[in-house]
């Protein structure tokens, strides 16, 4: 590690420290490092806006926040919530589990964590604390958690990248995240049911089987989202980043034109919110392009890379270390520099040491989604607790068990292949 | 004119900019959304592909993204970190957080003119599909560092006004 | 001193391994020279990197023709389709007086030295589902995705498809499903991409073969020693040769392949009616008129 790379990190965890928002304290470490190593200062804006000028799927970001505000502005998500609370509200913990579900079936439209955190998280958010008054920190908890499952279940922007980069199959590596991802949706549904009785989560009170059919009915047409957008899909109508947009003008139109609660001023108000949201997720992900910068320049990920290869590793071992580092180092790599750099680099051990890459794939990019929301340097509870507005270390207090849940499934995707390789060798490949 | 109402005319005139910047920044959102479902209509049912849209949205998208970094979004709006300023005494807690806003005013007022002089290098780059000149799009970082830094630099003499300043203390939504 | 050499080629890419091989004869030199390759754009994205030469925040890249075309609008001509036959075609002419022009022309207008010419292979037309293809007119109102640059549009019209722009990581999902209906890219690529997998087809068009060249910064050039210049200039060379070879014999196990392992069609087709069709396309194009047209007829005509 060079002196100006150490000249960053100070810059950067100082500035936070005294409150400096995150997305600057990196543009100023950025600044300090390029002048400390007697670089062009004009590298910020070239990485930052070249990095988000070359990003398109980070589209859906923005556009499922703006399709969450406006089912929330438009009475959909309150129908949705009531619908969700009149089944499974009256279990302890039930609609921690309705948060799970929803991240499971928008994981199969959604690629991206971070917008399945800042849309359809949101919304659970605002709704477990207003229909479930659950505590902020624990709603925030659930979503970052079961954000993660979103690109482990196809389609997913992370694959992708890995297959491009290793040469593995896109369909086989889809096809081995089905499982795992449903496991951790489950695994973390039955943390949900454990720690309820003893956290003591609110339940609502048990609801006439008429009032459950009231509920259920006022939710049909929100209903049909999900149906909308996977279809539109898997028939090649649009591709999951388009389908972003698809869900906001869905959303619209319930609002403005069925429900009739949306008027133009309405529309703007959420336009106006929504813009805003984004606008602050966004700049945190343009300093952590430049960020990633400091990092590539600095070969870490390389040096990470050839110490790995070059340990002599075996097969467990070598899975394990490469679980602890990469969890450890999502804070500092990001996820496009982990998976086009130091992936590759890895893969010739891999193959070495028998492991299948499509194995080694699924369980890679679990591990880095995990380090997602692994505190203290998460992106996902960053973008989370910024938007929510709620503190760093209440969530982080409910979080531990989730975070166990989730490692817990990452343990059983590395050491049983079979969990992540049964439905493509079933497929044949 | 005294010195009040000279800084309440400064005021004003900055939050009427300030509500246009917003107004601009909320229509050109609006606008990808629209644009989005151009292209889906003119790929999938007309059959001949828009070839500038996509492009359209990415770049309406840095300037909203940066225009409204520098103009409307509050800084405190922005995710930060209170660990450390929210558990010491509320006015020790206030002057570092004053003092990390000079420095990062400064860091970032500091090498505009470098950004700035790198920006007017990329003139000869363009967009791959509507050719518009890579400095012209990317100016937009120019005017959100210079302004994030004033702001920055401003929140400390009055912190609890300069921001507000330049940014109208709306609820947030 | 430390030569930063920059790709978008994904690591496994025989573009990148070439590079390491470059990078490892100028190490075995031991001239003072150390080279750092970064690929799959991690250092800078693709299509930046010649500004960041030109910037001086990077030594050297695989700058493709379309960037040389960006700057010097006379060497447009390299983004025509059928520009170059095959491989053979590609490389008499990059070493022949052409080639020689066209160094000249980067070095003096851009202020960038070409070490050496790679291959980054020849550009096919792959398709979702099949459809028998003989002329341009069969492929009318076929979506296929490619870059949305006025250059790649018109190669598009000069194929009869309709272009559609799509980013690359959402193209595997959209052949699939039927978003679009085709990619085009070199066999290599297509195959590390796996596309094959949700395709029925490849139509041999060979519409563009593609030359990509070592670039360094000149004034960084320059400033090196006579004998630090040499060992660039063989290493270049010599990585080039190392791409080339495995791409050239690659191409045709992958087309092997794609028959034999994946049941895909395949198709040799006559390209005359491509080849007329192109003509056609680029005379009455706006954009071609700056283009070097004696040039450009020299070489098509080689
Ligand atoms: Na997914
Ligand atoms: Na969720």
């Amino acid at each position: 590690m060079s002196l100006p790379f150490v000249i960053l990190l100070a810059v950067l965890i100082t500035l936070v420290l005294l409150r400096v928002p995150i997305a600057i304290a990196m543009v100023c470490a950025g600044f300090a490092y390029l002048f400390a190593g007697d670089r062009d200062l004009g590298l910020v804006v070239d990485q930052i806006m070249n990095s988000l000028f070359n990003s398109y799927v980070l589209l859906a970001v923005p556009m499922f926040i703006l399709a969450a505000n406006v089912m929330n502005a438009g009475t959909i998500s309150e129908r949705l919530w009531r619908a969700a609370d009149a089944v499974v509200g009256s279990k302890p913990g039930g609609l921690g589990h309705v948060n799970v579900t929803v991240s499971m079936i928008f994981a199969s439209m959604s690629g991206s964590a971070v917008a399945d955190a800042a849309g359809p998280g949101m919304m659970s958010i605002r709704m477990m604390r207003k229909v479930g008054g659950y505590p902020g920190g624990l709603a925030v908890a659930i979503t970052a958690a079961s954000a993660v499952i979103a690109p482990i279940i196809p389609p997913s922007i992370p694959m992708v990248l890995y297959a491009l980069n290793t040469n593995t199959s896109v369909g086989a590596l889809f096809l081995a995240g089905v499982l795992p991802g449903l496991l951790m949706g489950v695994s973390l549904m039955i943390t949900i049911a454990i720690i309820a009785p003893r956290m003591n989560l609110p339940a609502s009170p048990k609801q006439s089987a008429k009032a459950v059919g009231r509920a259920l009915a006022g939710a049909i047409l929100p209903m049909t989202l999900p149906a909308v957008l996977l279809g539109g899909i898997w028939s090649g109508v649009f591709t999951p980043t388009e389908a972003a947009a698809v869900a906001a003008l869905w959303a619209v139109f319930l609002g403005a034109a069925v429900y009739r609660v949306l008027d133009f001023a309405g529309v703007w108000r959420v336009l106006s919110g929504s813009m805003r949201d984004s606008v602050i997720v966004m700049l945190l992900i343009g300093g952590a392009f430049l960020i990633n910068y400091a990092v590539t320049a600095e070969r870490l990920d390389q040096s990470l890379a050839a110490v790995v290869n070059n340990a002599g590793l075996s097969r467990w071992v070598f899975l394990a270390i490469i679980n602890v580092i990469f969890l450890i180092l999502g804070c500092f790599f990001d996820t496009g520099t982990l998976i086009l750099v130091v992936v590759p680099m890895m893969i010739p051990t891999v193959l070495e040491l028998g492991i299948d890459p499509v194995h080694f794939g699924v369980m890679i990019t679990i591990n880095i989604m995990i380090g997602l929301v692994t505190p203290p340097f998460g992106l996902l509870l960053f973008v989370l607790g910024g938007l929510a507005k709620t503190d760093l270390g209440e969530t982080v207090r409910y979080l531990w068990p989730f975070l166990i849940a989730l490692i817990l499934c990452l343990a059983l995707v590395t050491y049983v292949p079979m969990v992540s390789l049964l439905l493509p060798s079933l497929f044949g490949f | 004119m005294t010195r009040a109402s000279l800084w309440t005319t400064f005021r004003r005139a900055i939050a009427l900019c300030r509500r246009l910047v917003e107004a601009a920044a909320t229509l050109a959102f609006g606008a990808m959304t629209l644009l989005f479902a151009y292209t889906i209509i003119m790929r999938y049912l007309v059959g001949t592909p828009s070839r500038w849209s996509d492009e359209l949205i990415v770049i309406l998208f840095l300037w909203v993204v940066f225009g409204a970094s520098a103009m409307v979004v509050p800084m405190r709006d922005h995710i930060a970190v209170g660990l450390l300023v929210d558990s010491i005494p509320p006015r020790a807690g206030h002057w570092l957080t004053v003092l990390g806003s000079v420095v990062a005013g400064v860091i970032l007022l500091v090498s505009l003119p470098v950004t700035l002089d790198y920006i007017a290098f990329l003139w000869r780059e363009r967009t791959p599909a509507l050719r518009w000149p890579l400095s012209q799009v990317f100016f937009i970082f120019g005017i959100f560092q210079g302004l994030a830094g004033l702001r920055l630099i401003l929140s400390a003499f009055d912190p609890y006004k300069g921001d507000a300043a330049l940014t109208r203390q709306d609820e947030p939504t | 001193q430390t030569v930063r050499f920059s790709t978008a080629g994904p690591a496994p890419d025989f573009l990148h391994r070439g590079m390491e091989v470059f990078a490892g004869q100028v190490h075995e030199a031991d001239a003072g020279l150390t080279v750092e390759t970064y690929p799959g754009s991690s250092l800078f994205r693709q299509g930046t990197e010649v500004p960041a030469i030109q910037r001086g925040n990077l030594e050297m890249s695989t700058m493709t023709g379309f960037e040389v075309a960006a700057q010097i609008p006379e060497w447009g001509l390299l983004s025509r389709a059928f520009l170059f036959r095959d491989y053979a075609h590609m490389i008499e002419v990059m070493q022949g007086p052409i080639g020689e022009q066209l160094v000249a022309d980067v070095a003096a207008q851009m202020d960038i030295e070409i070490l050496s010419v790679a291959y980054l292979g020849t550009r096919q037309v792959n398709l979702a589902e099949a459809r028998d293809v003989t002329s341009p007119d069969d492929l009318e109102g076929v979506k296929l995705r490619m870059p949305a640059s006025p250059e790649w549009l018109l190669l598009g019209d000069s194929l009869g498809v309709e272009p559609t722009p799509m980013a690359m990581p959402e193209v595997y999902v959209a052949l699939q499903t039927g978003g679009v209906d085709g990619q085009e890219n070199p066999l290599t690529i297509m195959s590390a991409a796996r596309f094959h997998e949700v395709s029925a087809q490849v139509v041999l068009t060979s519409h563009m073969v593609q030359p990509v060249f070592y670039a360094i910064s000149k004034p960084f050039f320059d400033d090196l020693t006579e004998e630090q210049q040499q060992v660039l200039r063989e290493a270049a060379l010599a990585g080039a040769a190392w791409n080339n070879e495995r791409r050239v014999a690659d191409e045709v196990s992958v087309a092997d392949r794609l028959v034999s392992e994946h049941g895909l069609r395949v198709d040799e087709i006559d390209l005359t009616p491509f080849r007329t069709r192109a003509d056609e396309v680029y005379a009455a194009s706006e954009l071609a008129q700056d283009w070097n047209q004696e040039l450009m007829m020299q070489i098509m005509g080689q």
